[in-house]
């Protein structure tokens, strides 16, 4: 795998150059490098890499960081969830304040496909179609035996009755079609402890789920992390000398580097190069600093995505790119209608500046 | 804000070329998303002598895109363009995803909560 040097981002102990994209018109003399999607589609590559329950890792190749940041952006602040918005508390006499509690409902993940719901505008009233209504209802008491009988030092769940409020005490409250719709509504953890309670405190609230987007207050982002960094590239210039091997390896992540006992050659392992953190520890050594490059490649974005959220994870970037697309619609509908106010050749009328 | 009235999408800021060779494109609701995206794009087009946009003031939520023309040409239509390519690129990357996650033998590994 000799990479393009063009395609680059250098890596020196003390610096990083060569950090731009170059492949503009007009850069490079008598070279095209003007928008052609049949050439696009040729350069990119996307691959999945893994996927779990609740996480994915693939690689995009071929794109400007620019796109891959759009996605990467729209897939933490945009695509819409459900979240607890509204929180009516009628009786709370546990010692954690309203505020704070409300704050914590809002951030529990539910269960619910935002696809199915509305978002409630400024100025509508709830109804089926954009709300969900919970309620919580828990007072915490004495157990009978108050836990004298079982040891010395009996547990809370010894001594009390409801001594927790946990997610799962969320109790569904389905309005009009919503049992047919949803099926099921709540959160998707149920062990989340929301307050601690002692005998005598009680806890009754009506909370109202709604759809948002993660720009408008974290609660809304569908994923816990969505990040990507460039995939590394370390190129050996020089042999290492054998009997440093180990040294040079420990200079990487575990797996990078391949030691070869029997052929005595120290090698780059190239499907564990991607793991390397590009710690630049090696750099440090006066004897490997020039025997080895370090480099990251500009086009090539490892994305590492976890879902928090009803969407499964491997439905995250379809989701962005549906929304990147409305979001281009809705710019085209208003370019289009700017250029044909343009038309009769007349000047075009500016607005002032506000 | 004197008026609760929604904003225009885009509008053409004062001091544009009345040929609309040079202009700045202020657009509502939008930020760094769309904004580095096309100005990557618009970048793209050898007919684009200069292209850049600016997030005026974090709090608001508009960006202000700037772009200048060979040859007279209309900023407009190239900002059309750069749209539509977007928009395929859009696709192509979608289609690409679609398949690597039907086809592909990717490892698929159990993660606990």
């Amino acid at each position: 795998m000799d990479v393009n040097p063009r395609r680059l981002v250098n890596i020196g102990a003390e610096r990083v150059s060569h950090v731009s994209n170059t492949e503009f018109p007009g850069h490079y003399p008598n070279e095209d490098h003007s928008w052609n999607l049949e050439s696009f589609e040729q350069n990119l590559t996307v691959r999945i890499h893994r996927l779990s329950q609740r996480s994915i890792e693939f690689d995009l190749i071929g794109v400007d960081a620019s796109i891959a940041n759009a996605f990467r952006r729209i897939m933490i602040a945009e695509v819409p969830t459900i979240a607890i918005d509204d929180v009516y508390v009628f009786n709370n006499t546990t010692v954690i304040h309203d505020e704070i509690l409300a704050h914590r409902l809002g951030l529990i993940p539910l269960n619910v496909d935002p696809t199915q719901m509305d978002t409630l505008e400024d100025g509508d009233s709830p109804t089926d179609r954009n709300t969900l209504e919970f309620r919580i209802n828990l007072e915490c008491s004495w157990k009978d035996s108050k836990g004298k009988s079982t040891s010395a030092t009996p547990t809370d769940d010894e001594r009390y009755v409801n001594h927790q409020l946990l997610s799962k005490h969320l109790q569904w409250i389905p309005a009009g079609e919503q049992l047919e719709k949803l099926k099921t509504a709540g959160p998707l953890n149920g062990d989340i402890v929301l307050a601690k309670l002692r005998p005598g405190q009680a806890v009754e609230m009506v909370l109202h789920a709604k759809k948002g987007q993660g720009k408008d207050h974290a609660k809304w982002s569908p994923v816990a992390t969505a990040t990507y960094r460039l995939h590394p590239n370390i190129v050996i210039t020089k042999p290492i000398p054998f009997e440093r091997a180990e040294e040079f390896k420990k200079c990487f992540s575990p797996g990078v580097v391949k030691v070869d006992k029997k052929k005595r050659t120290v090698q780059i392992d190239r499907d564990h190069m991607r793991n390397d953190t590009v710690s630049r520890e090696v750099l440090r050594d006066p004897e490997f600093k020039d025997s080895v490059e370090l480099s990251r490649i500009r086009d090539w974005f490892i994305f590492s995505v976890e879902s928090e959220s009803a969407y499964k994870p491997e439905q995250l970037l379809p989701e962005a790119i549906g929304i990147m697309k409305e979001k281009i619609a809705a710019m085209k509908a208003a370019a289009m209608e700017l250029l044909g106010g343009e038309g009769g050749g007349e000047d075009v009328v500016m607005q002032d500046e506000t | 804000m004197a008026t609760s009235e929604v904003p225009p999408k885009v509008r053409i800021m004062k001091g544009a070329a009345p040929d609309l060779s040079a202009a700045t494109y202020q657009v509502y609701d939008e930020s760094h998303t769309m904004g580095n995206a096309l100005r990557w794009m618009l970048m793209k087009n050898p007919k684009v002598e200069f292209c850049g946009y600016s997030v005026p003031h974090p709090s608001e939520p508009n960006i202000q895109i700037r772009i200048q023309m060979y040859d007279n040409l209309s900023s407009l239509q190239a900002l059309i363009k750069a749209l539509d390519d977007l928009n395929h690129l859009c696709d192509s990357i979608n289609t690409k995803y679609t398949e690597s996650l039907q086809n592909d033998g990717y490892q698929r590994w159990d993660e606990k909560s």
